[in-house]
């Protein structure tokens, strides 16, 4: 994570194109192309990577404690909504108190999802660090989860309002003396909740900022990329049809370094 | 200029694939054109309009050379340009602050 901006993207000057801009030279520090040896640019390329690449902690922690949490408060829900109907309390009646608790289990079950997204995320970073993976085959993964995230983030953010809606619709019932110690527990269980829902929603609308400004500075480069190469489309389509993109991968290529046999063309 | 790249996401991945190969085997060194083909998994007839493609952005350079008494090959090579725009993709991933 960035800790110099908050985890927000630092602003960066794509028009500037010499390559000797001071972001540039930060990241990939410039080498003098006489005196270096074959490799030296890739080397230097991986190595800043191997640098900067970091696997996102924020998502897995809180992600996971709202996980955990949300999962035994429904536990104790399902005990005492099962307690109830002896009481023979019409499951009707008890289901308008229990609504927030079906939401939650919406959120918790989308939270799920953008762990495993995030999991996987993880694991592509791993895999370039390690050289198990090219760096192009680690971007385009990685950019493609992007908009899986940003899809999970704002599906929690709308259950997360329809659970302060239904938060706010259905107050607690009155007291019938038999029945005081689970209201108790209820109201317990309802603040608890609502405290938890407040906290992920907030952590949830950070994230969701964060993920757009990434989405933003993927669709710079990429369009910065779409002004050099104007028949972008052309290729695209061929490459839709045509390509066999599951050849991507160390292996096939190391597999490829030895066949001298196809390194030539007739004209 | 379209608002959306994802529809060129395909031939993205290739392009940052093809200047990856190039940088890997050395700037000086160059690869022959049919072995990026192949480490890709690129049908020759695709991998030339790629290869022309890249070259008109002048992101690479191709040398022909004699290969054998008869035979010429084509060895492809990656200029500054080229691997500012790989730079460029790399630092997407400290932007995205990985």
């Amino acid at each position: 994570m960035n800790e110099k901006n908050n985890g927000n993207i630092p602003p960066y000057d794509y028009s500037n194109d010499s390559g000797d801009s001071p972001n540039n030279k930060k990241i990939f520090p410039s080498v003098n192309r006489a005196q270096i040896e074959p490799n030296t640019e890739y080397s230097q390329i991986l190595h800043s990577y191997q640098h900067i690449a970091k696997k996102d902690r924020s998502i897995q922690i809180i992600g996971g404690i709202f996980a955990f949490l949300s999962t035994i408060i429904e536990f104790i829900v399902f005990l005492l909504v099962k307690r109830l109907l002896n009481f023979h309390i019409p499951l009707g009646v008890l289901a308008q108190f229990i609504w927030i608790f079906i939401v939650l289990l919406i959120i918790s079950a989308f939270t799920i999802v953008q762990l495993i997204i995030i999991l996987r995320w993880n694991r592509n970073v791993e895999k370039a660090k390690q050289q198990r993976q090219t760096l192009a085959l680690t971007n385009y993964k990685m950019i493609n989860q992007i908009s899986i995230i940003k899809f999970t983030i704002i599906s929690i953010l709308i259950f997360n309002l329809v659970f302060f809606w239904f938060y706010r619709q259905y107050t607690l019932p009155p007291r019938p003396d038999r029945l005081v110690i689970f209201l108790r527990i209820y109201t317990a269980l309802r603040r608890l909740t609502w405290l938890l829902i407040f906290s992920y929603t907030i952590f949830e609308m950070w994230q969701l900022n964060k993920w757009i400004k990434r989405k933003k500075a993927v669709t710079r480069i990429e369009q910065k990329i779409l002004e050099d190469l104007p028949k972008l489309q052309e290729l695209a389509n061929l490459t839709n049809t045509n390509v066999d993109t599951g050849s991507f991968d160390r292996e096939n290529e190391e597999k490829n370094d030895d066949d001298e046999s196809q390194t030539f063309f007739h004209n | 200029m379209p608002s959306s790249t994802k529809k060129y996401r395909s031939a993205l991945i290739i392009i940052q694939s093809i200047l990856e190969q190039l940088i890997k085997a050395g700037t000086n060194e160059g690869i022959v054109k049919s072995r990026i083909y192949k480490s890709i998994g690129l049908k020759a007839i695709i991998g030339d309009k790629y290869l022309e493609q890249l070259m008109s952005a002048r992101y690479i350079s191709v040398n022909e050379e004699k290969w054998g008494k008869e035979r010429t090959r084509q060895k492809v090579f990656i200029t500054n340009r080229g691997l500012r725009r790989f730079q460029w993709f790399m630092k997407l991933s400290s932007e995205l602050d990985i």
